[in-house]
């Protein structure tokens, strides 16, 4: 001991580990001895993790703030000329730190978890704090003894070495942080699984408490994935953002099934069906989040050898999945049948089973998610021969689950509960889906006529155009209903506009959702665009060249020398006209970081609604000549906007109070019977 | 995301992999070259086809391929080639053969199972009678009921 700030976090954290098990042991005594104030000291055991934790990680920011070389995790991520801001963001750049992240965030959803439902949830709350206190022991020991950011060196060195120039970007501190709040958002909705399925209750009470959680993880989840997907897009330098590639998987699976999760949690909540499912699907997404972690951290991914270079951490990883995932599954399948669903008189033409089918539909996907990513793996242990699974695989079998599922999302929530033919007759059905068939057929068209070839590709689009439109049809239809409602309740007449407003504050879960789905199309449709209509040209130019790409012309300018804070750069120079005037100059670079030995390339990038140019400049030759690589990327920026509206109506969704009554009718929409004459 | 594993490559010192520049420039017919390389992977880059590889390993196989587009052999052939060299490693598309009929067997499998399984249940629910005493309430909804 030196009085170093680090030591301080390190015992910070062994502190936590004391407080964790206290909170296992008092949580465990109390059910055992029947005394629910036993609790109250388990409840602030939960309470201080927060806070020692949260110390411990300010105290690995603070050695990175202050260049602290005597830190071993410092000196690898970070050194004198690293910009302050990646130096505040360097705690998750590498392996130990973003562990530690994992943690901070596991503990601060447990003490918000436990806060909110500790009257509501009086009998689970045990079982909540055992689970969760349980994992954080999981992750502190990890942490603590395996994989530990607070190690010292002695005698320090004078200059540390370089934060991987890839993540020197303002992309890292946001991208890592969201994915991981997405990930553990998770735990939260699987300790109320297990908390259910020992005590052999989950029900519309159950599913309140966690869609909400399972909601913002979800929010966080989304963002994560498709903030990092535009990272790499502008970062990388290949004109894409996604590349199937194992850690984008990782994050992908738990995306898949805990987008099942919360449609089926509707059926749980609405209808008490599901609960042996629902509660599987919660299982299956906290395992694949921690799959995904421990993939992605472990770097088994890239090679079984990774484990052979550091079998502790892989044992212990492999020791700590094995028991989380046996422990969850097996609780599953002893105590599901506790969990009762009152039968009930079911059609194939009802919400609940197209809900289910999207279930079914997500979860293939998933699989098939799972089964690629883990392919190679498993062929190179049993055969010893090495595998390529690659995008074309993924993109021939998940993209046509994902286009069902795209279709199901403009007939699921058009389409009552219970039993549609009753309600709602075959005509009515038949009208209601007679513009939607047509606009997809338009789509088509469109399609064939902007130059997609891939079926695949026609497919997804038809799908976009019919959900799409039927989507609108019926926020369009409620808008109608309710200016009708009001005009002759009132005799006041309203503007749709007004009405549209009612709709989203009245039923902010409702029409949250259908604001979603409209942002998961407007994003289809980017990707399905920039991935049938894309262009790339490889060229060598001199200055002065130009270089048409669709309705521009690009001339290059040349080549200068830049440098940076802690890089030097080449820099290239493009203007860009059209039709002979000139628009814009953007430059493309090849950086070289002298201390960590690496080359990037940021690429030039102009973006517009309907289309980004993209210029990578490679390697230069003689005579000032240069191999430029330019992509055309057709509606590609439609993927973040349809993000923003994604995210736009997931808050509006997550707005909604549990104190809000929702009346529902029987067709399952928001009853307008009592705003009705 | 893609830089979270390009970190994991560099970390193996493939440190090649990401921004070395590496492309090589199309001539005016090189629309076959594309289409093969974008079939092949990367060996150094892992993830990445040798088309958007920026690798130096990346540019000569794609010079090799130029090479034997002219000496007019098919693209089937230069696959093969590749394959031959590198394994079922080096395609992009995994073919249908034995190491990997699971592979493309198995998604489609589980998604007819799971319909039928979903069929059949959804039938046998349907027809049970309800039971007189699934009305009670949980006790945590009791207590949390508002009234």
């Amino acid at each position: 001991m030196n009085g170093n700030p680090i030591e301080f976090g390190l015992c910070a954290s062994v502190l936590a580990l004391g407080c964790a098990i206290f909170a296992v042991f008092f949580a465990f005594s109390s059910l055992k001895l029947n005394r629910p104030a036993l609790m109250v000291s388990a409840r602030q055991a939960m309470y201080m993790m927060p806070l020692l934790i949260t110390f411990s990680c300010f105290t690995i920011i603070w050695s990175f703030v202050n260049l602290d070389f005597s830190v071993a995790y410092v000196v690898q991520n970070s050194n004198s000329k690293l910009p302050m801001i990646y130096r505040l963001s360097a705690l998750w750049g590498a392996h130990e730190g973003s562990l530690m992240l994992w943690l901070w965030f596991l503990v601060i959803y447990s003490a918000l978890a436990t806060y909110i439902h500790r009257f509501s949830h009086p009998q689970s709350m045990p079982y909540i704090i055992i689970t969760l206190a349980l994992l954080q022991i999981g992750f502190l020991v990890f942490i603590l003894f395996l994989s530990s950011p607070f190690t010292e060196l002695v005698p320090p060195p004078l200059e540390g070495r370089e934060l991987n120039p890839l993540l020197q970007d303002p992309g890292l501190i946001f991208h890592p942080p969201l994915l991981y709040l997405g990930y553990v958002g998770f735990s939260v909705p699987y300790a109320f699984a297990i908390a259910a399925l020992i005590r052999g209750q989950a029900d519309g009470e159950w599913a309140k408490a966690t869609r909400k959680w399972t909601l913002f993880a979800w929010i966080a989840l989304t963002s994560g994935i498709l903030l990092g997907g535009y990272w790499a897009y502008y970062e990388l330098g290949w004109g894409g953002y996604w590349a199937w590639d194992a850690v984008e998987n990782a994050s992908l699976m738990p995306w898949f099934t805990g987008t099942a999760f919360l449609h089926s949690i509707l059926v749980l909540e609405r209808r008490g069906l599901f609960a042996t499912w629902n509660i599987f699907l919660v299982l299956v997404t906290f395992c694949l989040s921690l799959l995904g972690t421990f993939l992605v951290r472990s770097g088994v991914l890239t090679s079984v050898h990774a484990f052979a270079t550091d079998p502790s951490r892989g044992v212990y990883i492999l020791g700590f999945l094995s028991l989380v995932m046996i422990v969850s599954f097996g609780l599953l399948v002893f105590r599901s049948n506790r969990l009762y669903t009152p039968p009930q008189q079911q059609s194939f033409l009802s919400r609940e089973s197209i809900l289910l089918l999207n279930n079914i539909f997500l979860l293939c996907a998933a699989g098939t998610v799972f089964l690629g990513t883990l392919y190679p793996l498993i062929a190179e242990v049993i055969t010893g021969a090495k595998v390529t699974v690659a995008a074309p695989y993924f993109n021939s079998v998940v993209l046509p689950f994902m286009i069902i599922v795209i279709f199901l999302m403009g007939i699921g929530p058009v389409i009552p509960w219970y039993n549609a033919r009753r309600q709602a007759s075959a005509y009515l059905l038949r009208k209601q889906f007679l513009y939607p068939v047509l606009c997809s057929l338009l789509f088509i068209a469109v399609g064939i006529g902007f130059g997609i070839r891939d079926m695949i590709g026609l497919f997804a689009l038809s799908a976009v155009g019919f959900s799409l439109c039927s989507t609108l049809l019926d926020i369009f239809k409620d808008i109608k209903n309710r200016a009708q409602i009001e005009q002759t309740g009132k005799t006041v007449p309203r503007s749709y506009l007004k009405s549209f407003w009612h709709l989203l504050t009245w039923n902010r879960r409702r029409y949250g959702a259908m604001i979603v789905h409209i942002g998961v199309l407007i994003a289809a449709l980017g990707m399905i665009a920039s991935g049938t209509l894309n262009q790339v040209n490889t060229v060598t130019m001199a200055p002065g060249d130009r270089f048409q790409s669709g309705a521009y012309v690009l001339t290059f300018k040349g080549i200068e020398g830049v440098k940076g804070p802690n890089y030097s750069a080449r820099r290239a120079s493009f203007l860009i006209s059209q039709q002979g005037h000139p628009l814009d100059i953007i430059t493309a670079e090849r950086r070289s970081y002298p201390r960590g030995n690496m080359v990037t390339t940021e690429a030039g990038i102009r973006s517009g609604f309907f289309e980004d140019l993209y210029i990578v400049l490679g390697q230069e030759t003689k005579n000032d000549k240069a191999i430029i690589r330019f992509y055309y990327n057709p509606l590609i920026n439609w993927i973040w906007f349809g993000w923003m509206i994604l995210v736009a109506g997931s808050l509006l969704a997550f707005s909604q109070g549990r104190s809000q009554k929702v009346v529902f009718t029987n067709d399952g929409r928001v009853s307008e019977g009592a705003l009705s004459p | 995301m893609r830089f979270l594993s390009a970190f994991l490559l560099c970390t193996l010192m493939l440190i090649n992999c990401v921004g070395a520049g590496e492309l090589l420039n199309e001539a005016p017919n090189d629309t076959r070259l594309k289409i093969i390389a974008s079939q092949l992977r990367c060996p150094v880059c892992q993830g990445e086809s040798l088309f958007d590889s920026h690798a130096a390993l990346a540019k000569e196989m794609k010079l090799i391929i130029r090479e034997k587009i002219a000496n007019g052999v098919s693209d089937q052939d230069i696959l093969d080639f590749f394959q031959q060299r590198y394994g079922n490693y080096v395609l992009m598309r995994p073919a249908f053969n034995s190491t990997y009929a699971l592979l493309w067997i198995a998604p489609f499998a589980f998604m007819f199972l799971a319909i039928i399984i979903f069929i059949i249940k959804w039938r046998s629910h349907s027809q049970t009678p309800l039971p007189a005493d699934h009305q009670q309430q949980s006790p945590e909804q009791q207590q949390n009921s508002p009234n």
